[in-house]
């Protein structure tokens, strides 16, 4: 390690996130030929070191022979300062060479509240922000992940933008990276070849056009780049790749276990959500996949926990199996399962008691609305008998607490349905009283924003103001108030900018810029978020950022993100936004055929279903 | 003999920085990938049962830790020895081990001092051997002390025992446990050397047998 940087590492919180030396970290030599890439998780190390995403990734590229991954993370606040101070660059882990050194620079975009993050890297690394101030020799800038499917905010700052999964997509970049090396091409050819990959975006090649109302119309290609960029997709996870061993961190990091993803994709169809229509259709994976991968990390980690995570866990077809086995073949090792998310009914509840002898958590379920007419509206399928019968369940099975998940500010909300929320956790309260004994019971209410986002039936929904949310916040707070319930609200300020980036243009790069410059970063720390800051960088640019969240957009007019598709057509999208507005469900196409989405046709993939016990 | 290990390990430049959570952590996922029988605690959350000697602080290395394991069955300290060596992460490394007797009192409660080596990484200005004389002739010695509830003002002669200089090194030994501790960093403060500026290793755990020699942690138990 650079002797400067041991100086300085005595000095900051928690040095060990900037050390290096974890168990299973990949060195490799730096073969002049091989594509160097960093992975670049914008926060700090120990929210990226959770992400399942780039520890695939990351093993993906490493098995190559003509390519190395690293990876690094944003330093927190005093790390910062210090390299600053001692002029030094920001490094990856593995080799401890800047970030201006790779050949590629990949980050991962998971939520819009880190791309001031995203753009202190590039500061930190000593790279030029904009890919039109980049230079031959400069690292290509790449990025992924799910906010990718609207990377419009970041598209002056982004060389390209991989659309959809990236096991496949990442050998075909990296093929024409190293092809490019060799051949020393231009930047903009190498642009240009890239551009070619399906599923890959190019944002200098298209141009953005504005009616005389400052909205967007048009989005025009240019080099030959395509109208439409459609995502890629893996169309059997038991064929692909996944790691064997992943870098076991020493700092106690988010998800710090073994993760298995059990499928991808979710057809349930919820109207609010958008990786359930960013990520269809649903593939699961088989038992005996799952069950080789799990035994392979656990020998090589050492962790004495599992978690078979993905959209909802639950709706794998074999999953009682599953847990009944991999109890059976752990539980003497001292080794637990978890499951990473819980449906509203009776049978996942029997699925949490198998796995979870000790009750030490509550339970939670996210009905996400207050009524039966407002969950049709979200294409929710939860029944109000549904949630009693769970938490009946879980009361009697021991937990004593249950958390419920609810949204706030969905499109069509009365004051109604608020009272539906109340109506529902008082409820839920009551029958812990009937089915608990000494111990008390108590109900955790979180509610959420709701925030329309691209790819979505909602995508046309104007969101609530702030002073809108907060009236019903203190609604809720208000009706809620009594023993043995509380709530927690999220940041309406927060919620707000998450608008702002979820559906916006590129014409908020002069606004991210602006406020890293002010100072922003660490965007989703309250205790970092200077919501201050932003609202002069928007006054500054003169953007006004209440039409990127409450306007409601014309069912007519194009979107900054039209040109990527999930394979979802616009059109199911308003069909499904049609059906949501008459306070009609959707059925979920796993089990009632297709609905017509045609993520199937267009992607020529479908749902891929292990056929267990099948149960809905 | 109980089914109890003793062990010796290094703790090494790579992992100089970790928490003393962060090497339990470490060395409990690395007793799972040595499949060796470690014993659990009853409950419903059961724990290996693992027991350390008073916590090393972050940036510090060490060549003598120790921990004690109890084992399901009787497992010889060679074999416990080799088994976590294959598996253990850079840095770290069991050099000595031994059987425990039966009701063997706790690391934590037999060990009473330590030694240390501070060694500078910039040339210092000050001559080692008159400071050695200095500091050990001084009849106070007082350093602003970081403790939970804030900065409190202490003396810390007394829990200096023995204080050497050699090879550009000052080699300390004093208290070490939880009634009374003596952190190194609190000497170098003394010398007016920043911490970062010094590199600092533990070189041994201190043990008073039964004549109040100070004997090491192993040596305890094979004598027995
Ligand atoms: S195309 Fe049909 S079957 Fe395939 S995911 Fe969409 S709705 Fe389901």
């Amino acid at each position: 390690m650079d002797e400067r940087l041991l100086q300085i590492l005595p000095e900051v919180s928690k040095p060990a996130r900037y050390t290096n030396n974890e168990l299973h970290a990949v060195h490799k030599d730096w073969e002049p030929l091989a594509v160097r890439m960093v992975l670049a998780f914008p926060d700090l190390y120990e929210i990226g070191m959770g992400n399942l995403g780039l520890k695939i990734i990351y093993h993906i590229i490493n098995e190559r022979v003509d390519a190395v991954a690293e990876r690094v993370y944003l330093p927190w606040i005093d790390m910062q300062d210090k390299l600053r101070a001692a002029k030094l660059p920001l490094t990856s882990l593995e080799s401890g060479q800047a970030l201006s050194k790779f050949d590629v620079v990949g980050f991962t975009l998971q939520y819009e509240m880190s791309y001031s993050n995203l753009i202190k890297m590039l500061d930190l690394g000593g790279i030029a922000r904009k890919t039109m101030d980049r230079r031959e020799g400069d690292p290509l800038v790449i990025a992924g992940g799910p906010c990718g499917f609207n990377p419009e905010p970041l598209a002056d700052f982004l060389d390209c933008v991989v659309i959809g999964e990236g096991e496949e997509i990442i050998h075909e970049v990296l093929d024409v990276v190293k092809k490019c090396k060799l051949q020393q091409c231009a930047r903009h050819d190498l642009l240009a070849q890239l551009a070619l990959i399906p599923g890959i975006y190019v944002p200098s090649f298209y141009e953005a056009t504005y009616d005389k109302k400052g909205h967007f119309t048009s989005l025009e290609p240019m080099n030959n780049a395509p109208r439409v960029i459609t995502k890629r997709v893996v169309a059997d996870l038991d064929t692909a790749e996944y790691p064997e061993k992943f870098v076991v961190p020493y700092l106690d990091v988010v998800h710090d276990r073994v993760m298995v993803e059990v499928l991808r994709g979710c057809t349930r169809g919820c109207r609010f959500c958008q990786a359930g229509m960013l990520y269809r259709p649903v593939r699961e994976r088989s038992v005996e996949t799952l069950k080789k991968q799990i035994a392979s990390l656990v020998k090589h980690t050492g962790y004495g926990e599992v978690s078979l995570s993905s959209l909802s866990t639950g709706d794998h077809t074999c999953v009682g199996n599953l847990v009944s086995e991999l109890v059976a073949d752990y539980e003497g090792q001292g080794i637990g399962l978890s499951l990473s998310s819980l449906r509203v009914d009776s049978f996942s509840v029997k699925l949490a008691e198998e796995i979870q002898k000790f009750r030490k958590t509550g339970l939670t379920f996210a009905p996400e609305a207050g009524t039966q007419r407002l969950r049709n509206v979200i294409n929710k399928n939860v029944r109000e008998e549904d949630l009693y019968q769970a938490v009946t369940g879980a009361f009697k099975a021991g937990w004593h607490q249950v958390k419920l998940y609810f949204m706030i500010g969905l499109p069509t909300e009365t004051t109604d349905d608020l009272d539906g929320i109340v109506t529902l956790a008082q409820n839920v309260l009551k029958i812990g009283k009937e089915n608990r004994g000494a111990k008390r019971p108590s109900v955790a209410v979180s509610v959420a924003s709701f925030v329309p986002k691209s790819h979505t039936p909602f995508q046309w929904e104007g969101q609530d103001s702030q002073e809108q949310l907060l009236e019903k916040q203190a609604y809720l707070r208000k009706k809620l108030a009594r023993p043995g319930i509380t709530l927690q609200c999220h940041d309406v300020k927060t919620s707000f900018l998450e608008g702002v980036f979820a559906r916006g243009d590129r014409r908020l790069a002069e606004v991210l810029a602006r406020a890293v410059d002010l100072g922003c970063q660490f965007d989703g720390w309250s205790e970092c978020f200077r919501y201050d800051l932003w609202m002069q960088a928007f006054a500054e640019c003169q953007v006004n950022p209440d039409v990127y969240v409450t306007r409601k957009r014309t069912s007519e007019e194009s979107f900054p993100w039209d040109h990527i598709t999930s394979g979802v057509t616009r059109v199911f999208l308003a069909k499904e936004r049609n059906t949501a507005l008459a306070q009609e469900r959707t059925e979920d196409c796993r089990f009632h055929g297709c609905s017509g989405c045609a993520v199937c046709t267009t992607l020529s993939v479908e749902n891929r279903l292990q056929r267990g016990e099948q149960h809905e | 003999m109980s089914n109890g290990v003793r062990l010796r390990f290094s703790k090494g430049d790579p992992v100089r920085f970790l928490s003393h959570l962060d090497v339990l952590r470490t060395i409990e996922r690395a007793i799972r990938r040595s499949k060796l029988p470690i014993a659990y605690s009853e409950g419903f959350h059961p724990k290996q049962k693992i027991a350390f000697a008073h916590a090393l602080p972050v940036g510090v290395t060490s060549k003598a830790e120790y921990m004690d394991l109890q084992m399901n069955k009787s497992v010889s300290g060679i074999e416990v020895q080799e088994a976590l060596n294959t598996v253990l992460p850079p840095g770290f490394r069991i050099s000595d081990s031994a059987m425990l007797p039966e009701r063997t009192a706790s690391l934590m409660s037999i060990v009473k001092a330590a030694t240390y080596r501070l060694a500078f990484l910039k040339t210092v200005s000050f001559n080692g051997e008159e400071v050695v004389k200095q500091l050990l002739a001084a009849e106070q010695l007082m350093v602003d002390r970081q403790t939970k509830k804030g900065i409190r003002r202490l003396d810390i002669r007394p829990m200096v025992y023995v204080l050497q200089w050699s090879d550009n090194c000052l080699y300390v030994q004093g208290a070490c446990g939880s009634e009374q501790n003596l952190r190194p960093t609190e000497i170098s403060s003394l010398l007016t050397v920043a911490a970062s500026d010094v590199l600092v290793e533990r070189i041994e755990l201190l043990v008073p047998d039964v004549n109040g020699k100070w004997v090491t942690p192993l040596d305890v138990v094979k004598e027995l």
